[in-house]
């Protein structure tokens, strides 16, 4: 699982209000070569949910000094979307869980596919 | 398409004369019956030779049928004889059109369908007015020149720059050649005069002595000896050529096409018509061959095929730095797609072993998939493997994506119950649990039905709240043909459809390519929208298109039979 996916999934946990961002518990780290695209990395970063990035990534170790404030005319900062471009692209959680903030719930990861079903209680 | 329907109320002061002859009279044609007075259709005209009605499904405000009296086969079985006959019918629907005070007549449209995409094989001639008021699928069925519309594989296009067609021809899988059309003709002589009035200005940037050239003869319907194309390509003399000719690696291609009509087993020995123009571009058919699931490394029992796909991923306007999403991702056939055209990739299945490349294999002669089968492999094989972004074992009805508009396309082939059944999680029974609560790490989740409608339902709403404004859901609808009506189609308050072809599967189903673009973000009320539709109820209930889908196997009536026949193309 890479951090651009995580930084978009939410609990789903019935009656869970607040499930966003999902707490990464890693065991399993790789940091695999990706192309560096950074068009496709300016176009994503106001998609983001900036402080969620930044928080997974300092967990698992890959912050490289990102702030924990988007900086303005990033579009022209190639040292600052490569940066961006390793914690959404590169870094990805192997094994591992990812936990709902407010129920605890958590839901595996192995292989690197986190699997986000709920037991038929739970929906 | 059915044109006539059997169950029509009978008109009352119908103004035909009785006992017109009528010579060859097919009593199992429904248009034979019509002109006969047997289905008490009016006759808006009818004399000696042709008959006048409204179609039975208009496609425009004036929609109207002109027919032969006498039993004339489709357009493939006209001959010479029959330029009077056809001149008559065109005449008689703009007499038509004036008598029911349409003025217009340049904003009518008047043709044939091209055989098998005709439902009625006595010749008819379709008269449709006001042109610019036909409906999106009457537009496409209608469209001049179309395969619908046509009488040759080739299509002449106007006020077109060479840049569009370069654009169109990087994506598309479905023409397979662009020219520049500098003459044409039904026979040699013509396309000679033709040729020579072409402006020479427009010529002399590619003929002029410095140029290099090659000249490619292409047939359609018909394959030619070597020592044929040669030939015509010496009798092409008569063109200004200056260049020198270059086999291997011309600055410009020209190419004499040659169109045999579209009969294999009636081949004529002169082409119907012959076109010579420079060659500017060529479609991306290859795409189909060199990304077939023949040679893919993963596959499934469903996975699209490639040409489909491409088509899917067109349709979904699919871009360089796009993120797209497929809900029913399998083994990822549309995804390999997007990621060619330079999109970054992701997906759910609720299929854990899929998604993990685990279980039955689905080639012959492997039993278990071996250990690098997953959709990361695919994408690899092609190249393609930086534009992965991840996959998940997640159910479509209970979406994990935070709200916020996420995705640039939305492109998924969901399952209809047939090969693939339709489930999601959630069981009816009470469950019998350990006592502390919790599950083993082995526990596979219980699934139930997933109606048909709330797949759709789910899909529409989802990408409502997850498509950029702009952005397209391109999606497959099962359809048993006999119940189709375009209202069947869901719809919701932020989507628009954009268009909706259909794939015919047998005689009494098809699926249809839903494309529908987000015009404007969801507020709360459309939310509600989204709850089960009436019109929806042809997919209610689980397994529902899979009955019928079956249904027309065996117990069809002799009843319905006929009206297959009608129906069918």
């Amino acid at each position: 699982m890479k951090l651009l996916t995580h930084n978009m999934l939410t609990s789903h946990v019935k009656g869970v209000t607040k499930g966003y961002p999902l707490l990464i518990k890693a065991t399993e780290v790789k940091v695999n070569d990706v192309d560096f695209n950074p068009q496709f990395v300016c176009r994503m970063i106001p998609k983001l949910e900036w402080s969620a990035l930044v928080e997974a990534a300092d967990l698992l170790g890959h912050r490289q000094d990102l702030p924990s404030e988007l900086v303005p005319d990033y579009e022209k900062n190639e040292d600052f979307l490569k940066k961006v471009h390793r914690a959404l692209l590169e870094v990805e959680v192997i094994e591992g869980c990812l936990q709902c903030p407010e129920s605890g719930r958590e839901f595996p990861i192995s292989r690197g596919i986190p699997n986000m079903l709920l037991n038929e209680d739970e929906v | 398409m059915a044109e006539v329907e059997a169950e029509q109320p009978v008109q009352v002061g119908v103004s035909k004369p009785s006992g017109v002859p009528v010579g060859a009279y097919d009593k199992k044609c429904i248009f034979c019956k019509i002109v006969n007075q047997e289905m008490g259709t009016e006759l808006l005209h009818s004399d000696e030779e042709l008959s006048c009605f409204r179609d039975i499904k208009p496609g425009a405000p004036h929609h109207y049928l002109v027919v032969p009296n006498q039993h004339v086969g489709n357009c493939k079985s006209l001959g010479k004889e029959h330029v009077p006959l056809v001149k008559q019918m065109v005449e008689v629907g703009k007499q038509i059109l004036q008598r029911n005070s349409v003025a217009d007549l340049t904003d009518v449209r008047f043709g044939f369908h091209w055989p098998p995409f005709c439902s009625v094989t006595h010749l008819h001639l379709h008269v449709l007015a006001p042109a610019s008021q036909m409906g999106f699928m009457s537009r496409l069925f209608y469209r001049l020149n179309s395969y619908w519309f046509i009488t040759s594989p080739f299509w002449c296009l106007n006020s077109l720059t060479e840049e569009d067609v370069r654009s169109v021809m990087a994506r598309s899988v479905c023409a397979k050649s662009a020219f520049e059309l500098w003459g044409r003709g039904r026979t040699h002589s013509e396309l000679r005069t033709s040729l020579l009035n072409y402006s020479p200005e427009k010529m002399s940037p590619y003929v002029h002595k410095e140029s290099t050239y090659r000249i490619n003869v292409y047939t359609f319907n018909k394959t030619l000896l070597f020592a044929d194309r040669i030939k015509k390509i010496d009798a092409l003399e008569y063109l200004p050529f200056e260049g020198t000719v270059s086999l291997k690696s011309p600055q410009h291609i020209f190419c004499l096409l040659e169109d045999y009509g579209t009969d294999p087993n009636n081949i004529p020995e002169h082409p119907n018509y012959v076109y010579f123009g420079r060659w500017i571009a060529d479609g991306q058919r290859e795409l189909i061959r060199s990304h077939s699931v023949k040679s893919r490394h993963f596959i499934g029992n469903t996975s699209m095929d490639a040409g489909l796909s491409f088509i899917m991923t067109n349709h979904a306007k699919v871009k360089e730095n796009d993120l797209v999403f497929d809900p029913f991702v399998g083994t990822g056939s549309l995804l390999v797609a997007c990621s060619h055209f330079g999109a970054y990739v992701c997906g759910t299945d609720i299929d854990y072993n899929t998604i993990h490349g685990k279980g039955r294999s689905s080639r012959k002669n492997q039993k278990w998939r071996g250990p690098d089968e997953n959709i990361r492999a695919n994408l690899r094989q092609y190249g393609t493997q930086k534009m992965y972004v991840d996959v998940m074992v997640s159910d479509a009805s209970k979406p994990v994506w935070r709200n916020a508009a996420l995705f640039d396309a939305i492109i998924t082939d969901p399952p209809y119950g047939i090969r693939e059944s339709t489930r999601k999680t959630g069981s009816h029974k009470d469950i019998a649990k350990a006592p502390d609560g919790s599950y083993a790490d082995s526990h596979v989740p219980v699934s139930q039905a997933y109606n048909l409608s709330d797949i759709f339902a789910d899909l529409l709403h989802f990408s409502a709240q997850h498509l950029v404004v702009g952005g397209r859901l391109v999606y497959w609808l099962p359809v048993y043909r006999p119940e189709y009506c375009e209202e069947m189609i869901p719809h919701h308050a932020c989507l628009q459809l954009v268009s909706n072809c259909e794939q015919t599967l047998s005689s009494h189903t098809s699926r249809r390519l839903i494309t529908m673009e987000k015009i404007k973000e969801p507020k709360e009320l459309d939310g509600l929208a989204g709850a089960p539709d009436p019109r929806c109820s042809p997919y209610h209930g689980h397994n529902a298109f899979r009955e019928k889908y079956f249904s027309g196997l065996n117990k069809r009536s002799s009843k319905e039979d006929t009206r297959a026949d009608v129906d069918g193309k």
